[in-house]
């Protein structure tokens, strides 16, 4: 048993500043899902509602179909690993798993019996009479697992609990965090700034920015069909090139896309992904592009291609990430009256420079024009509101 | 607002306070207004006339009353004495002992242990330090000193020198205690300013004068408001070794206050002179915040 | 150069180290001296050296005066105003900087402002208050009124406000209310600021001569330091046995001081915090 439903959720702070904005979500009973999103973003608020260390201002919380508002944290039956792990520095590994056991009074051979099994359950057998300051960064990290486990509560709440281990240890970590969830199938909630985590991790990751959800959805769909320019930018790294640009149809029915005057032509089979690509002719549009959808051209007689100049070049080794600015206009783009659309955002060249990932070789340095392919079926087109457009 | 837990937190937080603010009320609220509407009045313990309200009769007397001037003005040069000398012989000992060099921490612990020591002991050590004839201690030592040019007297009974003796006595047994704050001052000021200061090619003296006097400044202000306040709390050492003499020549307002009080059963006469005191504490309390607060506005 | 200044820096420090250990030697060194001695060799060498050594003067003061008792009344006096302390304005110190309440920042404004109240201001009045509630010669008098103090109250409110807040949220989520936390998770966290608290209100009490003065007259309540301000006038004159009585006084706290000295250091610095 551990669902959570938020309704219209919402918190604003004494200084007026709304930390949570109108959120409503669903959790099932357990599902992994991970809140991703900027330092700001209201997900580390979120999840201390839940918790019930934040009151909210707005709204509801549930947790299994009771509305847990005005519960207190003990009550509602979560338990949560925080960014510090926050194990009590006075106790032993024991007696840090014991506390939460002790708190609801259960027998003592109880509380034993239950530190012992989660004690193996995490590999802790060893440090149980050591105190935090005697263990290194990935034990303690175990420990406040362990103190969350072993209360068998309906929710886990995780405050970016690996953010305070090295590379190497946090992909270890994150991956026995998968798998013990899976083992023991509970609700959690996971709090994250980095976009790598939260895509491994979820079952559903859910993108927030301005304490705004901005998509809640599986990582493939996140990644795929992006709501919206914001998550289009957050996930992938780099994140997916967001470029101004305006459609346009010819008299024969070929679409084109215009990037800073660069015409890109458009195979007809995209009215199937995009049947209401209609409405967005001849006015200012967004176009995302992948990183993974260029791709360098050699031959200088490319079809659908954009010029630019060489930024920055960073060797990754297996591949390379290419940064790239377009050249300004140089001419008044088609079919552009003054009365159609907000002259000042339109056309503009991108002031953000545009990401590449290629995987040739090739011999580019800073400053070199560059000539890319770009795989036009990989297109993804928002409104100027940066709203993704609808999608087959 | 309003959530169950947060009920409960805020009932967690009275029970937590109430015995704190129930002792701050009976026991320093409560006397300290009373000490304000006893100054108005001729409250006597023990006397069968009824107490009256006396208006401002109490400070008229007081401030007519030879010795309770006298104590004013002695506790004033005490202050006047004490407080200069002091700081700046505790500012001068923490300079030396903040020295990086072997057995400072030892030389602390002997100038800071006076501070531990009861001061009614101090006291009674010092009358016989100060006894008279040339055998007494600091007789024999000024004789020395002096190489044979002093003549031996009783210094706790000559009106002289019986309030400087005070004041000696009292200056051995604070300069630690300053010294100690003047030395946590010392101690927070960042290494890289003078390091900064000698790499630009200041001396030794040009780095006091421009880094470490400026830093230390709030602290020197916070030591002489405590010096001063403590100048004008001095009893103990008056009680226990000269008794307000001799002919008032050691009395301070807060041995008056007591002789009233305590001696006199005289409540009312005393209230008027603690308030007196009172006044005085929260004038220099308020003279400090403001000169600090100018400091933090230039800043 | 550097040399040189070391050396007057030793100089002057060996010079002022003379004037403080000659007092509290002479005080020692008297103790195991013939009475009348003490003040004939106070102006000589000898005031540091004794020629024999006896601990008669110890048995005279326990002999002519109940020094035990003095001794039980100072310990009990000033441990239970420690004790008691700690845990009254611990607590307030705590709800203050951590729990959230209606009136709690006007509150705390008004506390900060009776730091600035000395004892010597309200002696009287208080003195009065005693005397109509006949609490007069007992230990509540000399206990009950130093319990709550101000400004404790405000350097555990430093301290707690200064503490990460993770602990008491993990505390709160596994189920702790805000009184365990505070006893299960805060307290043993903050053992420095009970240490200087502690250290603070020791010695304030344990040298406290005004009040015991003022509402002590028998001696069964009577404290060490009015008991020794006695003592010196308790007819005949014996120096050597006020010494005794002055260093028996003092010597438990001085070996407190010794072992611990750097908290007690800490803890007076503690009060510079205050400008």
């Amino acid at each position: 048993m551990g669902s959570v439903d938020l309704r219209h959720a919402e918190k604003i702070y004494n200084d007026n500043t709304k930390a949570v904005d109108d959120v409503s979500l669903s959790i099932p009973e357990g599902e992994f899902v991970v809140f991703v999103g900027p330092s700001g973003c209201g997900k580390s608020t979120l999840l201390r509602l839940i918790a019930g260390l934040e009151e909210l201002s707005q709204g509801e919380i549930l947790i299994n179909g009771v509305r847990a508002n005005k519960l207190a944290p003990q009550a509602r039956n979560v338990a949560m690993v925080f960014q510090n792990y926050a194990l009590y520095p006075h106790m032993t590994v024991r007696k840090n798993l014991a506390f939460p056991l002790r708190m609801s009074h259960l027998p003592k051979n109880e509380i034993d019996r239950k530190v012992a099994r989660t004690a193996s359950l995490l590999g802790l057998n060893e440090l149980l009479e050591r105190r935090p300051k005697q263990l290194s960064g990935g034990q303690r990290q175990r420990v406040a697992m362990g103190r969350a486990i072993v209360r068998e509560p309906a929710v886990f709440l995780m405050d970016e609990p690996l953010s305070n281990l090295d590379a190497k240890l946090r992909t270890q970590i994150r991956g026995e965090i998968a798998l013990l969830q899976r083992r023991l199938n509970v609700t959690t909630i996971y709090v994250t700034h980095d976009q790598a985590e939260a895509m491994t991790l979820g079952d559903r990751v859910v993108v927030m920015h301005a304490g705004k959800i901005q998509q809640a959805a599986p990582p493939q769909e996140i990644f795929e069909n992006p709501a919206n320019t914001f998550v289009a930018k957050f996930i992938g790294n780099p994140g997916m090139n967001c470029l101004p640009a305006t459609l346009r149809r010819d008299g024969d029915g070929a679409y084109t896309v215009d990037i800073s005057g660069q015409p890109l032509g458009l195979k007809q089979d995209i009215l199937i992904r995009y049947p209401r690509l209609d409405e967005l002719i001849d006015i200012p549009v967004l176009v995302g592009i992948r990183p993974e959808a260029f791709k360098l051209e050699t031959d200088q007689s490319a079809l659908y291609g954009l010029t630019g100049e060489v930024v920055s070049v960073e060797f990754l080794g297996h591949e390379t990430l290419v940064y790239f600015k377009l050249p300004p206009p140089s001419r008044e783009p088609l079919g552009l009256s003054s009365e159609k659309g907000d002259i000042s955002t339109y056309q503009r060249p991108s002031d953000e420079n545009i990401a590449a990932r290629l995987y040739k070789r090739h011999s580019l340095r800073v400053g070199d024009p560059i000539i890319l392919g770009v795989d036009t079926d990989k297109l993804y087109f928002f409104h100027a509101n940066g709203i993704a457009l609808d999608r087959q | 607002m309003g959530a169950h837990h947060l009920k409960t937190e805020s009932r967690a937080a009275w029970v937590m306070v109430t015995p704190a603010l129930l002792g701050l009320t009976l026991f320093l609220t409560l006397p300290f207004f009373l000490a304000v509407i006893l100054s108005f009045t001729n409250l006597k313990l023990g006397s069968p006339l009824p107490v009256q309200f006396v208006g401002f009769d109490q400070f008229k007397r007081i401030f007519a009353d030879p010795s309770f001037l006298r104590a004013l003005a002695n506790n004033a040069i005490f202050a006047v004495v004490v407080v200069p000398l002091q700081t700046v012989f505790a500012l001068c000992l923490a300079l030396v002992i903040n020295r990086p060099l072997r057995g400072m921490t030892l030389f602390r612990t002997l100038f800071f242990m006076p501070v531990v020591f009861p001061f009614a002991l101090i006291a009674v050590v010092w009358i016989l330090i100060y006894a008279p004839g040339p055998n007494g201690m600091m007789n024999a030592a000024l004789e020395v000193l002096s190489v044979g040019a002093w003549e031996a007297r009783d210094f706790l009974h000559d009106p002289r020198s019986a309030f400087p003796a005070i004041m000696l006595m009292s200056i051995w047994q604070g300069v630690g205690f300053q010294m100690v704050i003047f030395l946590a001052g010392l101690q927070a000021i960042p290494s890289e300013l003078y390091e900064a200061a000698s790499v630009d090619g200041a001396t030794k003296w040009r780095q006091f004068l421009h880094i470490t006097l400026p830093q230390l400044r709030n602290t020197i202000i916070f030591v002489i408001l405590v010096t001063t306040i403590l100048a004008f709390r001095l009893f103990d050492q008056i009680q226990i070794m000269t008794h307000g003499g001799p002919n008032d020549a050691t009395t301070t307002v807060i041995f008056e206050a007591v002789r009233s009080a305590f001696e006199r059963q005289q409540v009312g006469r005393g209230a008027a002179m603690t308030t007196v005191f009172f006044l005085f504490v929260l004038f220099v309390t308020f003279l400090q915040r403001q000169i600090v607060k100018q400091e933090r506005e230039i800043e | 150069m550097n040399i040189y200044r070391n050396v007057i820096a030793y100089l002057l420090l060996g010079a002022v180290s003379l004037i403080y250990i000659a007092p509290i030697l002479f005080m020692f060194v008297g103790s195991f001296k013939p009475d009348e001695n003490v003040l004939l060799e106070a102006g000589s060498w000898k005031a540091f050296f004794p020629e024999s050594v006896s601990l008669q003067n110890f048995f005279d003061v326990f002999s002519r005066v109940n020094f035990s008792l003095f001794m039980f009344n100072s310990l009990f006096i000033t441990l239970s105003i420690v004790a008691l302390g700690l845990v009254v304005n611990g607590l307030a110190g705590y709800a203050f900087a951590r729990l959230r309440w209606r009136g709690r920042n006007s509150i705390f404004a008004l506390i900060i402002a009776l730091m600035i109240i000395p004892f010597e201001a309200i002696a009287v009045p208080l003195f009065y208050q005693m005397t109509y509630l006949g609490w007069r010669d007992t230990y509540i008098v000399q206990i009950v009124p130093f319990i709550v103090n101000a400004f404790s109250i405000y350097l555990f409110y430093t301290f707690f406000i200064g503490l990460p807040k993770e602990l008491e949220e993990a505390a709160r989520i596994d189920g702790a209310g805000s009184m365990r936390t505070f006893f299960q998770i805060i307290v043993p966290n903050s053992k420095p600021v009970f240490a200087t608290v502690a250290i603070l209100t020791f010695l304030t009490h344990w040298g406290s001569f005004l009040w015991p003065l003022m509402v002590t007259s028998g001696e069964d309540v009577r404290p060490l330091p009015v008991a020794i301000a006695q003592f010196q006038t308790l007819p005949p004159l014996q120096w050597g046995d006020i010494m005794a009585f002055g260093v028996m006084l003092v010597a438990p706290i001085l070996v407190i001081f010794l072992l611990f000295q750097g908290w007690f250091i800490r803890g007076v610095a503690a009060t510079g915090i205050k400008g």
